[in-house]
Protein backbone atom coordinates (compact mmCIF):
# COMPACT_ATOMS: atom_id res chain seq x y z
CA UNK A 1 0.00 0.00 0.00
CA UNK A 2 1.27 3.52 -0.95
CA UNK A 3 1.03 6.51 1.57
CA UNK A 4 2.06 9.86 2.74
CA UNK A 5 5.15 9.02 4.63
CA UNK A 6 5.52 12.53 5.71
CA UNK A 7 1.25 12.56 7.10
CA UNK A 8 2.02 9.56 8.11
CA UNK A 9 4.69 10.71 10.54
CA UNK A 10 2.80 13.82 11.40
CA UNK A 11 0.20 11.33 12.34
CA UNK A 12 2.11 8.81 15.22
CA UNK A 13 3.55 12.20 16.18
CA UNK A 14 0.77 14.20 16.96
CA UNK A 15 -0.74 10.63 18.49
CA UNK A 16 2.16 10.60 20.64
CA UNK A 17 2.20 14.18 21.82
CA UNK A 18 -1.76 14.19 22.55
CA UNK A 19 -1.12 10.87 24.56
CA UNK A 20 1.87 11.59 27.02
CA UNK A 21 0.09 15.13 27.94
CA UNK A 22 -2.81 13.30 29.13
CA UNK A 23 -0.26 11.30 31.46
CA UNK A 24 2.42 13.80 32.09
CA UNK A 25 -0.21 17.12 32.81
CA UNK A 26 -2.03 15.29 35.35
CA UNK A 27 1.87 14.03 36.76
CA UNK A 28 2.34 17.78 37.75
CA UNK A 29 -1.10 19.29 38.89
CA UNK A 30 -2.49 15.99 39.89
CA UNK A 31 -5.20 16.64 42.94
CA UNK A 32 -6.40 20.26 40.64
CA UNK A 33 -7.20 17.39 37.76
CA UNK A 34 -7.75 13.98 38.74
CA UNK A 35 -10.23 15.14 41.67
CA UNK A 36 -11.95 17.70 39.85
CA UNK A 37 -15.51 16.86 40.12
CA UNK A 38 -16.13 17.64 36.60
CA UNK A 39 -13.36 15.70 35.48
CA UNK A 40 -14.14 12.94 37.32
CA UNK A 41 -17.84 12.85 35.95
CA UNK A 42 -16.72 12.70 32.01
CA UNK A 43 -14.00 10.14 33.18
CA UNK A 44 -16.98 7.81 34.24
CA UNK A 45 -18.89 8.51 31.14
CA UNK A 46 -16.75 8.65 28.37
CA UNK A 47 -14.53 5.34 27.85
CA UNK A 48 -17.85 3.11 27.12
CA UNK A 49 -19.27 5.87 24.62
CA UNK A 50 -15.95 5.83 22.77
CA UNK A 51 -15.85 2.12 22.70
CA UNK A 52 -19.25 2.01 21.53
CA UNK A 53 -18.59 4.62 18.41
CA UNK A 54 -15.25 2.72 17.48
CA UNK A 55 -17.59 -0.14 16.89
CA UNK A 56 -19.63 1.38 14.76
CA UNK A 57 -16.43 2.96 13.30
CA UNK A 58 -14.36 0.21 12.51
CA UNK A 59 -17.97 -1.78 11.02
CA UNK A 60 -18.10 1.29 8.89
CA UNK A 61 -14.76 1.91 7.92
CA UNK A 62 -13.58 -2.18 8.05
CA UNK A 63 -13.76 -4.74 4.78
CA UNK A 64 -16.51 -5.90 5.72
CA UNK A 65 -17.55 -5.65 1.94
CA UNK A 66 -20.94 -6.86 0.06
CA UNK A 67 -23.95 -9.13 2.30
CA UNK A 68 -21.99 -11.70 2.76
CA UNK A 69 -19.20 -10.22 4.67
CA UNK A 70 -21.89 -8.28 6.77
CA UNK A 71 -23.36 -11.47 7.36
CA UNK A 72 -20.36 -12.91 8.70
CA UNK A 73 -19.81 -9.97 10.66
CA UNK A 74 -22.95 -10.45 12.15
CA UNK A 75 -22.71 -14.37 13.18
CA UNK A 76 -18.87 -13.76 14.00
CA UNK A 77 -19.96 -10.96 16.43
CA UNK A 78 -22.39 -12.51 17.76
CA UNK A 79 -20.53 -15.57 18.91
CA UNK A 80 -17.50 -13.05 20.27
CA UNK A 81 -20.11 -11.50 22.49
CA UNK A 82 -21.68 -15.03 23.73
CA UNK A 83 -18.30 -16.51 24.37
CA UNK A 84 -17.31 -13.23 26.31
CA UNK A 85 -20.26 -13.07 28.47
CA UNK A 86 -19.86 -17.05 29.16
CA UNK A 87 -16.33 -17.00 29.76
CA UNK A 88 -14.95 -13.58 30.33
CA UNK A 89 -11.99 -13.91 28.57
CA UNK A 90 -11.29 -11.12 26.24
CA UNK A 91 -8.34 -12.94 24.34
CA UNK A 92 -10.18 -16.36 23.87
CA UNK A 93 -13.40 -14.51 22.59
CA UNK A 94 -11.48 -12.51 19.65
CA UNK A 95 -9.62 -15.36 18.72
CA UNK A 96 -12.70 -17.31 18.12
CA UNK A 97 -14.33 -14.50 16.29
CA UNK A 98 -11.50 -13.93 14.09
CA UNK A 99 -11.15 -17.53 13.55
CA UNK A 100 -15.36 -18.10 12.90
CA UNK A 101 -15.05 -14.97 10.45
CA UNK A 102 -11.95 -16.35 8.36
CA UNK A 103 -14.05 -19.71 7.78
CA UNK A 104 -17.05 -17.65 6.85
CA UNK A 105 -15.16 -15.48 4.33
CA UNK A 106 -12.16 -17.54 3.36
CA UNK A 107 -11.78 -17.64 -0.20
CA UNK B 1 18.28 2.24 49.32
CA UNK B 2 20.32 4.56 47.31
CA UNK B 3 23.13 2.43 47.89
CA UNK B 4 21.25 -0.24 45.90
CA UNK B 5 23.11 -1.49 42.79
CA UNK B 6 21.67 -1.40 39.41
CA UNK B 7 21.64 -5.65 39.03
CA UNK B 8 19.92 -5.61 42.45
CA UNK B 9 17.12 -3.07 40.81
CA UNK B 10 16.69 -4.59 38.02
CA UNK B 11 15.64 -7.53 39.08
CA UNK B 12 13.23 -5.83 41.67
CA UNK B 13 11.75 -3.73 38.67
CA UNK B 14 12.06 -6.79 36.41
CA UNK B 15 10.17 -9.61 38.82
CA UNK B 16 7.02 -7.48 37.98
CA UNK B 17 6.82 -8.07 34.52
CA UNK B 18 4.96 -11.44 34.28
CA UNK B 19 2.12 -10.52 34.34
CA UNK B 20 2.33 -7.42 31.63
CA UNK B 21 4.25 -10.08 29.18
CA UNK B 22 1.25 -12.59 29.13
CA UNK B 23 -0.74 -9.16 28.80
CA UNK B 24 1.30 -7.84 26.00
CA UNK B 25 2.54 -10.45 24.08
CA UNK B 26 -0.83 -11.83 22.39
CA UNK B 27 -1.90 -7.90 21.67
CA UNK B 28 1.23 -6.42 20.13
CA UNK B 29 1.38 -9.96 18.33
CA UNK B 30 -2.24 -9.29 16.83
CA UNK B 31 -1.47 -5.17 16.79
CA UNK B 32 2.23 -5.85 14.11
CA UNK B 33 -0.01 -8.40 12.24
CA UNK B 34 -3.00 -6.62 11.70
CA UNK B 35 -0.69 -3.70 10.56
CA UNK B 36 0.89 -6.02 7.98
CA UNK B 37 -2.35 -7.15 6.68
CA UNK B 38 -3.53 -4.06 6.02
CA UNK B 39 -0.90 -3.21 4.23
CA UNK B 40 1.21 -0.74 6.06
CA UNK B 41 5.02 -0.82 5.73
CA UNK B 42 6.85 -2.72 8.34
CA UNK B 43 8.33 0.59 9.85
CA UNK B 44 4.61 2.01 10.74
CA UNK B 45 3.62 -0.63 13.31
CA UNK B 46 6.54 -0.62 15.61
CA UNK B 47 7.36 3.03 15.79
CA UNK B 48 4.24 3.48 16.63
CA UNK B 49 4.34 1.24 19.54
CA UNK B 50 7.45 2.72 20.49
CA UNK B 51 6.37 6.47 20.54
CA UNK B 52 2.89 6.64 20.82
CA UNK B 53 2.88 3.18 23.50
CA UNK B 54 -1.09 3.39 24.62
CA UNK B 55 -2.90 0.32 23.48
CA UNK B 56 -6.32 0.77 21.69
CA UNK B 57 -5.15 4.22 20.25
CA UNK B 58 -2.59 2.05 17.92
CA UNK B 59 -5.40 -0.23 16.78
CA UNK B 60 -7.04 2.46 15.69
CA UNK B 61 -4.33 4.48 13.93
CA UNK B 62 -3.79 1.11 11.71
CA UNK B 63 -7.59 2.41 10.38
CA UNK B 64 -6.26 6.16 10.23
CA UNK B 65 -3.49 5.83 8.73
CA UNK B 66 -4.38 3.36 6.02
CA UNK B 67 -7.66 6.12 5.41
CA UNK B 68 -5.36 9.19 5.34
CA UNK B 69 -7.35 10.46 8.09
CA UNK B 70 -6.26 14.65 9.23
CA UNK B 71 -4.32 15.93 11.79
CA UNK B 72 -7.22 17.15 13.72
CA UNK B 73 -8.83 13.51 13.45
CA UNK B 74 -6.03 12.17 15.09
CA UNK B 75 -5.60 14.54 17.95
CA UNK B 76 -9.50 14.66 19.10
CA UNK B 77 -9.19 10.55 18.65
CA UNK B 78 -6.24 10.06 20.98
CA UNK B 79 -8.07 12.66 23.33
CA UNK B 80 -11.00 10.90 23.54
CA UNK B 81 -9.71 7.18 23.53
CA UNK B 82 -6.70 7.98 26.23
CA UNK B 83 -8.58 10.90 28.36
CA UNK B 84 -8.52 8.01 31.33
CA UNK B 85 -5.47 7.85 31.78
CA UNK B 86 -5.32 12.05 33.41
CA UNK B 87 -6.88 9.41 36.40
CA UNK B 88 -3.83 7.28 36.20
CA UNK B 89 -0.78 9.99 38.23
CA UNK B 90 -3.37 9.90 41.01
CA UNK B 91 -2.47 6.47 42.45
CA UNK B 92 1.05 6.18 40.75
CA UNK B 93 4.04 5.80 43.25
CA UNK B 94 4.92 9.24 43.02
CA UNK B 95 7.56 9.59 45.94
CA UNK B 96 10.18 7.71 44.49
CA UNK B 97 10.53 10.09 41.37
CA UNK B 98 13.62 11.61 42.16
CA UNK B 99 14.52 14.14 38.83
CA UNK B 100 12.80 15.34 35.91
CA UNK B 101 14.25 12.28 33.58
CA UNK B 102 12.04 10.47 36.12
CA UNK B 103 8.46 12.72 35.23
CA UNK B 104 9.25 12.26 31.73
CA UNK B 105 9.48 8.68 31.27
CA UNK B 106 7.49 7.87 34.29
CA UNK B 107 4.55 9.46 32.66
CA UNK B 108 5.45 8.03 28.95
CA UNK B 109 5.35 4.73 30.11
CA UNK B 110 2.40 5.15 32.43
CA UNK B 111 0.20 2.58 30.43
CA UNK B 112 -3.25 0.62 31.68
CA UNK B 113 -1.11 -2.41 32.63
CA UNK B 114 1.76 -0.43 33.83
CA UNK B 115 -1.00 1.59 36.16
CA UNK B 116 -2.62 -1.85 37.05
CA UNK B 117 0.61 -3.05 38.58
CA UNK B 118 1.64 -0.22 40.06
CA UNK B 119 -1.99 -0.32 42.44
CA UNK B 120 -0.96 -3.65 43.93
CA UNK B 121 1.75 -4.04 46.42
CA UNK B 122 4.32 -3.95 44.02
CA UNK B 123 7.40 -3.33 46.82
CA UNK B 124 9.65 -0.65 43.90
CA UNK B 125 11.52 1.12 46.49
CA UNK B 126 13.28 3.96 44.28
CA UNK B 127 13.07 5.44 40.52
CA UNK B 128 15.46 3.10 39.05
CA UNK B 129 13.08 -0.07 40.11
CA UNK B 130 10.35 1.92 38.66
CA UNK B 131 11.39 3.09 35.43
CA UNK B 132 13.05 -0.21 34.63
CA UNK B 133 9.88 -2.36 35.02
CA UNK B 134 8.18 0.40 32.87
CA UNK B 135 10.84 0.23 30.66
CA UNK B 136 10.89 -3.60 30.86
CA UNK B 137 6.95 -3.23 29.57
CA UNK B 138 7.73 -0.82 26.68
CA UNK B 139 10.13 -2.83 25.32
CA UNK B 140 7.80 -5.95 25.73
CA UNK B 141 5.30 -3.99 23.50
CA UNK B 142 7.27 -2.92 21.13
CA UNK B 143 9.23 -6.64 20.81
CA UNK B 144 6.03 -8.10 20.65
CA UNK B 145 4.32 -5.66 18.03
CA UNK B 146 8.04 -6.04 15.75
CA UNK B 147 7.14 -9.96 15.96
CA UNK B 148 3.59 -9.44 15.05
CA UNK B 149 4.88 -7.32 12.19
CA UNK B 150 6.66 -9.96 10.22
CA UNK B 151 4.47 -13.18 11.72
CA UNK B 152 1.60 -11.17 9.35
CA UNK B 153 3.26 -11.44 6.82
CA UNK B 154 2.26 -15.60 6.95
CA UNK B 155 -0.91 -14.87 7.13
CA UNK B 156 -2.31 -16.35 3.76
CA UNK B 157 -4.23 -13.81 1.52
CA UNK B 158 -7.57 -15.68 1.55
CA UNK B 159 -7.96 -15.35 5.34
CA UNK B 160 -9.70 -12.32 6.06
CA UNK B 161 -10.24 -13.18 9.96
CA UNK B 162 -8.15 -9.95 10.81
CA UNK B 163 -10.60 -7.52 9.64
CA UNK B 164 -12.90 -8.72 12.28
CA UNK B 165 -10.33 -8.24 14.76
CA UNK B 166 -10.89 -4.70 15.52
CA UNK B 167 -14.60 -4.53 15.84
CA UNK B 168 -14.71 -7.45 18.07
CA UNK B 169 -11.89 -6.21 20.58
CA UNK B 170 -13.76 -2.53 20.76
CA UNK B 171 -17.52 -4.76 20.95
CA UNK B 172 -15.96 -7.02 23.88
CA UNK B 173 -14.44 -3.88 25.51
CA UNK B 174 -17.38 -1.69 25.81
CA UNK B 175 -20.01 -4.86 26.72
CA UNK B 176 -17.12 -4.89 29.69
CA UNK B 177 -17.09 -1.19 30.56
CA UNK B 178 -20.77 -1.07 30.48
CA UNK B 179 -21.07 -4.21 32.88
CA UNK B 180 -19.07 -2.53 35.47
CA UNK B 181 -20.60 0.96 35.53
CA UNK B 182 -24.33 -0.04 34.94
CA UNK B 183 -24.77 3.30 33.46
CA UNK B 184 -26.48 3.67 30.27
CA UNK B 185 -27.07 7.11 29.64
CA UNK B 186 -23.38 7.50 27.81
CA UNK B 187 -24.57 5.03 25.18
CA UNK B 188 -27.63 6.88 24.12
CA UNK B 189 -25.21 9.88 23.62
CA UNK B 190 -22.69 7.75 21.71
CA UNK B 191 -25.61 6.41 18.87
CA UNK B 192 -26.86 10.10 18.63
CA UNK B 193 -23.06 11.09 18.15
CA UNK B 194 -23.13 8.00 15.27
CA UNK B 195 -26.18 8.84 14.07
CA UNK B 196 -25.28 12.46 13.33
CA UNK B 197 -22.33 11.67 12.09
CA UNK B 198 -23.52 8.86 9.98
CA UNK B 199 -25.86 10.85 7.94
CA UNK B 200 -24.38 14.55 8.37
CA UNK B 201 -20.76 14.10 7.91
CA UNK B 202 -19.56 10.54 6.72
CA UNK B 203 -16.08 11.53 5.68
CA UNK B 204 -15.42 12.78 9.16
CA UNK B 205 -17.03 10.50 11.16
CA UNK B 206 -14.92 9.84 13.46
CA UNK B 207 -14.29 13.14 14.97
CA UNK B 208 -17.86 14.26 14.70
CA UNK B 209 -19.23 11.39 16.53
CA UNK B 210 -16.44 12.25 19.28
CA UNK B 211 -17.18 15.66 19.69
CA UNK B 212 -21.25 15.47 19.98
CA UNK B 213 -20.43 12.55 22.33
CA UNK B 214 -18.36 14.48 24.44
CA UNK B 215 -20.43 17.56 24.74
CA UNK B 216 -23.55 15.01 25.86
CA UNK B 217 -21.31 14.36 28.49
CA UNK B 218 -19.93 17.47 29.30
CA UNK B 219 -23.37 18.78 29.25
CA UNK B 220 -24.18 15.84 31.96
CA UNK B 221 -21.28 16.41 33.64
CA UNK B 222 -22.19 20.04 34.92
CA UNK B 223 -25.60 18.81 35.52
CA UNK B 224 -24.51 16.33 37.87
CA UNK B 225 -22.32 18.48 39.40
CA UNK B 226 -24.35 21.38 39.70
CA UNK B 227 -27.42 19.66 41.23
CA UNK B 228 -25.01 17.37 43.24
CA UNK B 229 -25.50 14.10 41.97
CA UNK B 230 -22.31 13.59 41.34
CA UNK B 231 -21.32 10.38 43.01
CA UNK B 232 -18.53 8.16 44.01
Amino acid sequence: MQIDVLHTLALIAVAAAVTFSLRFVPMLTVRAIATNPYVLAIGKMLPGGIMVILVVYSINHGEFHGAGGLLALAVALGFTIGLYLWRKNVLLALVAGVLIYGALTFG
Amino acid sequence: MNTSTFTHDARHGLRLLPPVVMGYFPLGLAFGALATDAGLPHWVAPLTAAVVYGGSIEFLMITLITGGATLVTMATTAFAVNFRHVFYPLSYPRHLIRNAGGWFYGAYSLTDEVYAIVNTPHGLTNQRQLLLFQAGAHFTWFFSTLIGVFAGQAIPESFHGLDFAMAGLFTVLAIDFFRHSRQYRPLIYAFAGCAVAWFLAPGAFLMVALVIFAAFCVADAVYQVKTGKAGH
